[in-house]
């Protein structure tokens, strides 16, 4: 069998033998994986309320697989997608709630905050890489911790709705200017422009690797950095580039969260959930194309929303679909058994 | 006097989970196998340990329990990363989600709960410190001893540096890295016993909060060694246990940013500033005899 082909098959694989343990796991604790699975489909799938929700958890995982794909094909691992996600979401929620000026507290100008916020904070990654060729695993796991510690600072001190000794940790809503549009207000589900937004990144990014002459360096570098170098290319340069665009991708991931109304419109503990780390998950499965991107996002997306219809109508705990995802990861990280698999079945045919 | 010495216990034990957790990173880096898996391992340990200890009335059985979990996914990893060459990093990803999910599922299976299993028998204590503590430091010690005055940690040593060179003189590359790793998870799943069964006495929700990550930086800021792991999980340790009296001193820093502070000194660790650490040549590389 080909290469192209089992590239193609691997993250259908995956996905089909993570969910058949699952029904395994389903069936050993007493329950029909048949049934537990319809309700898994229908309460992600069945009715505009059920798609809304899917899409509106699929919004910032396209973001951040996005955010960890750009950075995967210049040679990079974008583990702190979250902590760029974190931080473009207090950009925006400091912007959106607490700056009264209109032309700034614009929608439109806290989106691109907060895109500067995620490319600053990944950056500093970036340029370390860069500069002194520090891994950036390690940099960018440091980096998520003392973003989340900067998130309990922020909503316990200077964003704080009320001040200091307000009720709870939150910010303020934002302001109505910038906000982002609802798409399906009827649903009374926050579905809203972002995800409009993220579809159009799928577009731009794989229009920058496909048709552009920094994404096709980009690329290079991703391949052979010594080989690119002698070719004439700025491989520091693309590497901060690669990941201040990985940076500013899970900013607007973070952006989205505040400004799209999933919790009226404030920056509250929890929100950002683990955004960033299902974006390495994302970009995973969808083999590293914008497109399969999205389409990944959309699959775990609706892994999670039909997961609470799953534990609301039969005994199956949501948290299996965590552990599904994990096996998903797992096996697309073994990627080589399936490899070696395959083309024993080709010997043997031959 | 009492505050100070109380400060001293308080870092000793604070520092005990983190030191473990980054003795058993070494033990897998050195190798040449990233292990960022070890939070998962650490949280599957400290799960496992509370339900042993439950279910057998037997709290040093659960010590056992918590670091078979620990090696189990240890081995996961090893046979993901060695034997079939997958990315270490992903690998890694993976168990800790899979550790998250995992032990909260099993939380609801096994006993109805969405937080926290029942109280469970905890180890003794001795001056207010757990027995696991004592342990958790005779291991750190002795992985010195270990990694430089025995065979074993030459060959570690020779396979993480240049594992083609190891593999001319006859060491067994992947079995020396299959031990490493399993090692790194019988180690933090001790780690996780301790957060379970020795400070408290039972499991909660994401009780690892971190400590596997901090553990890596410990592993990055003491430089790959068992004496600077050793002084960076105390360090890490004090800035935990004395954030409460460093804020009745020093008014104004809000406790996050003492929190921060293991994390910017790895950092800054990193880029040079604070004496340069520089990881084991072969890490995160797959060992294939047929390259170069």
């Amino acid at each position: 069998m080909n290469k192209k082909l089992q590239g193609f098959l691997v993250p259908i694989l995956a996905v089909f033998i993570a969910l058949l343990l699952g029904a395994g796991i389903i069936a050993y604790l007493g329950e029909n994986p048949l049934t537990a699975y319809y309700y898994l489909f229908t309460g992600a799938f069945d009715g505009r309320r059920a798609i809304a929700r899917t899409l509106l958890e699929a919004t910032p995982m396209i973001f951040t697989g996005l955010s960890v794909l750009v950075a995967f094909k210049t040679g990079l691992f974008n583990i702190g997608a979250q902590g760029q996600v974190i931080m473009g979401g207090l950009a925006a929620a400091a912007v959106g709630a607490f700056v009264h000026n209109i032309g700034i507290n614009n929608v439109f100008v806290v989106l691109i905050i907060a895109a500067a916020a995620g490319f600053a904070w990944s950056g500093i990654a970036g340029w370390l890489k860069a500069k002194l060729g520090v891994h950036e695993v390690i940099s960018t796991i440091m980096l998520n911790y003392v973003a989340l510690n900067f998130e309990q600072y922020g909503l316990n001190y200077p964003l704080k709705a009320g001040g200091p000794m307000g009720p709870s940790p939150q910010t303020p809503p934002v302001f109505e200017s910038s906000r982002l549009a609802m798409l399906m207000p009827d649903t009374k589900v926050a579905l809203n422009v972002g995800f409009i937004v993220a579809v159009i990144a799928v577009i731009l990014i794989w229009f920058m690797f496909e048709k552009t002459i920094t994404g096709y360096e980009i690329k290079a570098v991703g391949l052979n950095p010594t080989a690119s170098e002698n070719a004439g290319i700025n491989v520091k340069w693309r590497i901060l580039f690669a990941m201040g665009i990985a940076g500013s991708l899970s900013g607007l991931a973070g952006a989205e969260r505040i400004l799209g109304g999933v919790g009226q419109y404030t920056y509250r503990q929890g929100i950002m959930g683990s955004y960033g780390f299902d974006g390495i998950a994302v970009a995973l499965l969808g083999k590293n194309s914008p497109v399969g991107a999205l389409f990944a996002a959309i699959l775990f997306a609706a892994l999670r929303t039909g997961g609470r219809s799953m534990q609301f109508n039969t005994s199956i705990p949501s948290q299996i679909i965590i552990i599904i995802q994990a096996i998903i990861i797992l096996l697309i990280a073994a990627e080589n058994m399936f490899h070696s698999i395959l083309d024993k079945k080709k010997k043997v045919s031959n | 006097m009492s505050i100070f010495i109380s400060l001293i216990l308080a870092t000793i034990r604070q520092a005990a989970p983190i030191l473990i957790t980054a003795i058993g990173g070494m033990f897998s880096e050195l190798t040449g196998v990233v292990n960022i898996g070890l939070e998962g391992m650490m949280l599957m340990g400290a799960f496992s340990a509370a339900v042993v200890s439950y279910y057998t009335g037997n709290p040093y059985i659960g010590i056992l329990g918590g670091m078979l979990a620990g090696g189990i996914m240890a081995l996961l990893h090893a046979i993901l990363s060695i034997k079939y060459k997958g990315n270490q990093v992903v690998s890694g990803v993976a168990i800790n989600l899979f550790a998250s999910g995992f032990t909260v599922f099993m939380l609801r299976v096994l006993f109805n709960q969405s937080g926290n299993t029942p109280t469970v028998p905890k180890t003794q204590t001795f001056l207010g410190i757990s027995i696991i503590v004592f342990i958790i430091y005779i291991i750190a010690i002795a992985s010195h001893w270990f990694i430089y005055k025995t065979v074993w940690g030459l060959r570690m040593r020779a396979v993480g540096e240049h594992p083609l060179a190891a593999d001319t003189v006859g060491i067994n590359v992947l079995k020396v890295r299959y031990f490493g790793v399993i090692m790194s998870g019988l180690l933090a799943g001790l780690g996780g016993a301790y957060l379970s069964i020795g400070a408290l006495s039972q499991f909660t929700k994401e009780m690892s909060a971190g400590r596997g990550f901090i553990a890596l930086a410990a592993l990055v800021f003491g430089k790959w060694t068992p004496g600077g792991v050793l002084g960076a999980s105390l360090l890490f340790g004090f800035a935990d246990a004395g954030q409460t009296l460093i804020q009745q001193y020093v008014t104004g820093v809000p406790p996050q940013f003492i929190q921060m502070l293991p994390y910017i000194l790895t950092l800054l660790a990193l880029a040079g500033v604070v004496g340069k650490a520089v990881a084991p040549a072969s890490s995160g590389k797959p060992y294939d005899k047929s390259d170069d």
